[in-house]
């Protein structure tokens, strides 16, 4: 069971990878599915390993992603 | 039970329109630090917000909070005027450097000597974003624009600008730093400068200014993860981090 788990708003991505550099358990990769206006958008690799840490929304600049952690 | 631990600021309402910044813009990214200051300060419903001209413009399409659009440069005497009539506002500017650091010097310069008590976010990414990458006085020497193909040449078109040295000079100002958001630890860093410039006008002690070093990816002709490297690596050497003032 992961830790924690990161909602993907895929109307707001625009496929910068910011969030996929600073994920530090790999759960977040560059996706290959396109939204409304082209952009490739985000995708998670391996959502168990998320440990909630919410860097990736830290650092993302469009507010795409939403980090819920376990209580 | 999963519990939400980050939150969407206020101000950026993503239902309400499209985001316009390019993919990788930093300009988002400091938009949100600037959003998210405001809802933990609880300013978000008496605050108003002075729109300069420029691809900060952009913003306009998808936030929600009290904005004036003012004519291009002159950010700092709108704010300084709208605190003057409405002291128990929290007023901000939030320009990019074509329109501070160019048109906008004057008001930018004498609005800093009076000491108005605004805060200034200033967000310079080097170059003309918005009009197609045009020479801004922050250029970085060698840098190529549509205006210098062959790179900025200081015989021909100068030194760059650095706003904050240039306003640590005067006497009134009381709060100076220079912020970037190209990686966690430097945003944590970015929030409490905003922190402290936003407490600075609260306690009446006269004009803050934030500068974030931004990117162009799209102007620079790069991926955002190459222009983050470029800002660490090239751009940072020009224009050193820090707080220049705190009293």
């Amino acid at each position: 069971m992961a830790k924690g788990y990161v909602e993907i708003n895929k109307k707001a991505c625009k496929g910068c990878w910011y969030c996929v550099s600073v994920c530090p358990k790999k759960v977040l990769a560059e996706g290959d599915e396109a939204n409304a206006k082209g952009f490739l958008t985000v995708t998670k690799a391996n959502p168990d390993d998320c440990i909630g840490c919410g860097i990736c929304a830290l650092m993302c600049p469009d507010s795409a992603l939403t980090v819920f952690k376990e209580d | 039970m999963m519990k939400q631990i980050t939150k969407i600021p206020a101000a950026i309402d993503l239902e309400k329109g499209s985001n316009d910044f390019c993919p990788g813009c930093l300009h988002s990214a400091s938009f949100k630090i600037v959003s998210q200051t405001l809802d933990e300060m609880g300013l978000f419903d008496k605050s108003a917000y002075v729109q300069g001209v420029g691809c900060c413009a952009n913003a306009l399409g998808y936030i929600r909070i009290d904005t004036i659009a003012c004519p291009h440069g002159r950010g700092c005497a709108v704010a300084g005027a709208m605190k003057r009539c409405m002291p128990d506002t929290f007023i901000m500017t939030y320009q990019g450097d074509g329109d501070l650091a160019a048109i906008g010097m004057a008001e930018t310069m004498h609005s800093a000597n009076r000491g108005d008590n605004i805060t200034v976010i200033f967000v310079n990414n080097g170059i003309y974003g918005m009009t197609g990458g045009q020479l801004a006085p922050t250029t970085l020497l060698g840098a190529r624009t549509t205006t210098t193909p062959f790179g900025r040449n200081a015989n021909e078109h100068g030194y760059p600008m650095h706003m904050c040295e240039l306003i640590n000079t005067l006497e009134a100002p009381s709060y100076i730093a220079r912020v970037t958001c190209t990686d966690p630890a430097n945003i944590r860093k970015a929030q409490k400068c905003v922190r402290d410039a936003f407490q600075h006008q609260l306690d009446g002690k006269g004009f803050s200014f934030v500068e974030f070093i931004s990117n162009c990816p799209t102007n620079w002709g790069m991926t955002p993860l190459q222009s983050l490297d470029h800002i660490k690596n090239v751009v940072l050497n020009e224009y050193p981090l820090g707080v220049f003032r705190d009293k």
